[in-house]
């Protein structure tokens, strides 16, 4: 499965990135959110993992952008932080079908990613 | 007095000699700040490349948590690694902050091992304040357990930020039981501090705050004030008669607060307590009055409503008819007599809550 991720923080996106390609998975990872936007209108990938808060472009105008690039059905996970039950609700009405808040786990993770992609 | 023409040459030549030496002194030491910080930002470039590579592979590896790990050349203990060490417990940290199960518990074993709680331990009993602050930060985000009876010595600091920390990682540590520092604490604590252990509180289960009491009795009017709230928030029905007590105290912010606290731990009496404070009130606590009566009021507060419907200013005339209309069973139809009499001001009263109720 092709999964677009975008997180800044060099250090988490890095760490997801390796525990998903060990899952099996390819990984296009931004740390911008204009540029997670440009990969997903150029190369759209099967799946989203956003985080919230992203430098140049939220994690919310990424959610929403997904619903207009999506000629196929292209599943998001937004992760959030303590706090944030009003932007993650924002980011359901817009159409993410899973959310985690930080601190989450690894493996959990992977389990919702396999679970959303319906293996 | 001393015209430029009478100052002895040989004087300006000093006083130029000193500028000079005193410029050259400031830029000098600019010079070397800016070569220490860049220094430093390139061995944290240099280090972050190679670091969050090493580690982010560590977190997702199930390597054994035994003497086989062999801490990196470049993170070894020692002065010459001293800017990556810091660079290591900060990621550590922010990574902690974002990750949890099993990549978490990594972390800490990773920091133990490393010996970089040895670096936060050296900075919690350097004398200066920003380090002692920073080494109690770095404990309690690594679970260090085994200071929290260490850190707890300085919940009362004459610092205000190391006491701050301090208060912070007991907390962390012991949850609601950490609390115990409030019995000793003699040194403010400010309002951001408050709401700050609040929110680390609210997730935890506050048991019956059995020292509240003590807490509400103190001589410290800051850890009056953070008891008041705590007794609000977890509905500590135990302390009420401290709570009533505390409405006639002399300092205005805490009656304000005790004020809000009755309406969350009161009885069927609140109303009438809180009305027999009133008249003895300040402008801003019977706005407190008025504003907790709105939530509590019966027919009883009728008779008291009514009078403040005469009172020269519109402010409380308005929120006296709002809690009749929305509280007191005839409460309506009073108000809307009222509005019959000469005069428009009830009659504007009367419509604008009925358009507030309506909304």
């Amino acid at each position: 499965m092709k999964i677009l991720l975008a997180e800044d923080d060099n250090l988490i996106r890095k760490t997801i990135e390796i525990r998903l390609v060990k899952d099996g998975h390819d990984i296009i990872s931004c740390a911008e959110g204009t540029t997670a936007l440009e990969n997903l209108r150029t190369n759209p990938p099967d799946m989203v993992i956003t985080d919230i808060m992203l430098p140049s472009a939220s994690g919310l105008e990424i959610v929403s952008a997904v619903k207009d690039v999506a000629d196929k059905p292209i599943k998001v996970i937004v992760l959030s932080a303590m706090g944030q039950e009003d932007i993650v609700e924002e980011a359901f009405k817009l159409g993410a079908d899973d959310y985690m808040t930080k601190p989450f786990s690894l493996t959990e993770l992977s389990i919702r990613v396999k679970k959303l992609s319906g293996k | 007095m001393t015209s430029p023409g009478n100052i002895h040459p040989e004087l300006l030549y000093i006083y130029t000699a000193i500028f000079i030496v005193v410029i050259l002194v400031i830029l000098l030491r600019t010079g070397i700040l800016l070569r220490k910080r860049r220094k430093k930002y390139q061995i944290e470039q240099q280090v972050q490349s190679v670091f969050d590579e090493w580690l982010s592979h560590l977190l997702t590896e199930d390597f054994p948590h035994d003497d086989t790990f062999v801490t990196p050349p470049w993170l070894a203990p020692g002065r010459e690694n001293k800017i990556a060490r810091q660079y290591a417990i900060n990621q550590l940290i922010s990574t902690k902050k974002n990750l949890a199960g099993h990549a978490g518990r990594n972390i800490i074993w990773l920091y133990e091992k490393m010996g970089l709680k040895a670096d936060s331990i050296a900075k919690f009993r350097s004398p200066l304040w920003y380090h002692k602050a920073a080494g109690i930060y770095e404990l309690y985000m690594m679970e260090q357990r085994d200071m929290q009876a260490a850190i707890a010595r300085h919940t009362n600091h004459h610092n205000a930020y190391v006491r701050m920390e301090s208060q912070t990682a007991v907390l962390a540590f012991a949850g609601f039981d950490g609390l115990i520092f409030l019995d000793t604490l003699t040194r403010p604590m400010n309002d951001w501090q408050q709401l700050k252990l609040i929110d680390q509180l609210t997730p935890l289960d506050p048991g019956n705050l059995e020292h509240l009491s003590i807490w509400l009795n103190a001589g410290n009017p800051d850890v009056v004030l953070f008891a008041l709230k705590l007794a609000g928030l977890y509905q500590q029905m135990h302390v009420l008669e401290d709570v009533i007590t505390l409405l006639k105290d002399h300092r205005e912010k805490l009656r304000e607060q005790a004020i809000k606290t009755l309406v969350r731990v009161g009885d069927e009496n609140t109303p009438s307590v809180l009305i027999q404070r009133y008249a003895e009130e300040t402008p801003g606590n019977r706005n407190t009055i008025l504003k907790s009566l709105a939530s509590m009021a019966t027919d009883k507060e009728l008779p008291f409503l009514q009078t403040l419907l005469e009172d020269g200013d519109p402010g409380v005339q308005l929120q006296a008819a709002r809690i009749m209309m929305k509280c007191c069973h005839n409460g309506e139809a009073l108000v809307k007599v009222s509005s019959l009499e000469p005069g428009d001001t009830y009659d504007q009263l009367y419509l604008h809550i009925k358009s507030e109720m309506a909304r």
